[in-house]
C-alpha cells in the first residue's frame, strides 16, 4: 500500500501543479491575470490535463513493449544466426562431418526456430528456416557416409547453394521484423 | 502399454540409416528394438510408446529408416491405432515418422 502511494504522490503533485498552472494561463487576457476562479474553465483544465497523462502513459507503455518485443525477437534470431554461422563456418573448409555434429546442431536449431515462430505467428512474420535446414540436412543425409561419418565432398556445390539460400532468408526474416515491430 | 525410450535404451547419439552407414542406425534400432517390442504389444494387445526425447538429435533418414520398416512390416492402420509418439522436445520428428509410416503403405 506504502509502495503504491509512494508512486502516486509525485503524480498527484506534478497533476496538481499541472492543473494550476493550465488554469492560470487560460486566465491571461491581455497579459492580465484574472484572479476570479471560473468554475467551468477549471473543470476543463482538469479534464485537458487528465486526459494529457493519460495519453502520454499510454503512448509510453505501448511503445516501451513493442521496443522490448522487438529486441526479444531479434535476440532470440540472431542466437540462431550465430549458430548456424559457426555450423557453416565449420563445414565450409571440411568435406566430411559426423553425424554426432550434424544431428545436434539441427535438432538446437529447430528448437529454437520451433520458439521463434510461436513469437512469430501473432505478427505474421513468415519464416522458411526450418524448410531450408531440413533440406540442408537431407542434402548431407544423401551423402556417402561411413561409420556415421558424411563425406559431403561431391554435394558441396549444393551445399554452398543452399547455405547461401538460408542466409539470405535470415537477412528476409530479419528486414521483415524490422518492418513489423 | 509397452514402452521404448530411444535415449535411455538404445543411446543418445544415434546413426543414419543402415548397418552400412556405421552403427546406431534405423535399421538397427528397428531390428532390435522397434520390432520385437512392436511384435510383443502386438502380441499383448497393448499400445507402444516411443520417447523420443532425450537424444542429442534424430537424423531424417534414421526415422525413415526404422519406423518406415516397421510400416512395411505391420501395415500403416495397425500403427496408427498401436503406436504413440512423444516428443515434446521436437514435434517436428512425429510428423516425419507419420510421413514414413504413410509411404511405407504405398511402397
Amino acid at each position: 500500500m506504502k509502495a503504491i502511494l509512494d508512486r502516486i504522490f509525485p503524480y498527484s503533485i506534478a497533476f496538481l501543479i499541472g492543473v494550476l498552472v493550465c488554469y492560470f494561463f487560460t486566465q491571461i487576457e491581455y497579459l492580465e491575470i484574472d484572479t476570479k476562479v471560473s468554475v467551468p474553465d477549471f473543470i476543463v483544465s482538469v479534464i485537458s490535463i487528465g486526459i494529457g497523462i493519460y495519453l502520454a502513459v499510454v503512448i509510453q507503455r505501448r511503445q516501451s513493449h513493442s521496443q522490448n518485443h522487438y529486441n526479444y525477437l531479434l535476440s532470440k534470431l540472431d542466437l540462431n544466426w550465430a549458430a548456424y554461422n559457426t555450423f557453416y563456418e565449420g563445414i565450409s573448409h571440411r568435406s566430411s562431418i559426423e553425424l554426432r555434429e550434424l544431428n545436434p546442431f539441427v535438432k538446437q536449431f529447430q528448437i529454437r526456430n520451433n520458439d521463434l515462430n510461436r513469437l512469430f505467428d501473432p505478427i505474421m512474420v513468415s519464416n522458411n528456416l526450418d524448410i531450408l535446414i531440413d533440406e540442408l540436412e537431407d542434402i548431407f543425409l544423401k551423402s556417402p557416409k561411413q561409420n556415421n561419418v558424411i563425406d559431403f565432398s561431391s554435394s558441396k556445390t549444393e551445399i554452398e547453394k543452399k547455405g547461401k539460400k538460408i542466409s539470405k532468408e535470415f537477412v528476409r526474416v530479419y528486414n521483415e521484423i524490422n518492418k513489423k515491430c | 502399454m509397452i514402452e521404448i525410450n530411444i535415449a535411455k535404451e538404445f543411446g543418445i547419439e544415434t546413426g543414419a540409416r543402415t548397418y552400412a552407414d556405421g552403427p546406431k542406425s534405423g535399421e538397427e534400432f528397428f531390428d532390435k528394438l522397434l520390432k520385437p517390442r512392436y511384435e510383443q504389444a502386438k502380441a499383448e494387445g497393448k499400445q507402444l510408446r516411443v520417447i523420443l526425447d532425450g537424444t542429442e538429435g534424430l537424423a531424417s533418414s534414421f526415422l525413415n529408416e526404422s519406423f518406415g520398416r516397421l510400416g512395411k512390416a505391420f501395415g500403416a492402420e495397425d500403427l496408427r491405432n498401436r503406436l504413440v509418439l512423444i516428443s515434446n522436445e521436437m514435434p517436428k520428428y512425429i510428423v516425419k515418422i507419420q510421413e514414413a509410416i504413410d509411404e511405407s503403405d504405398t511402397r
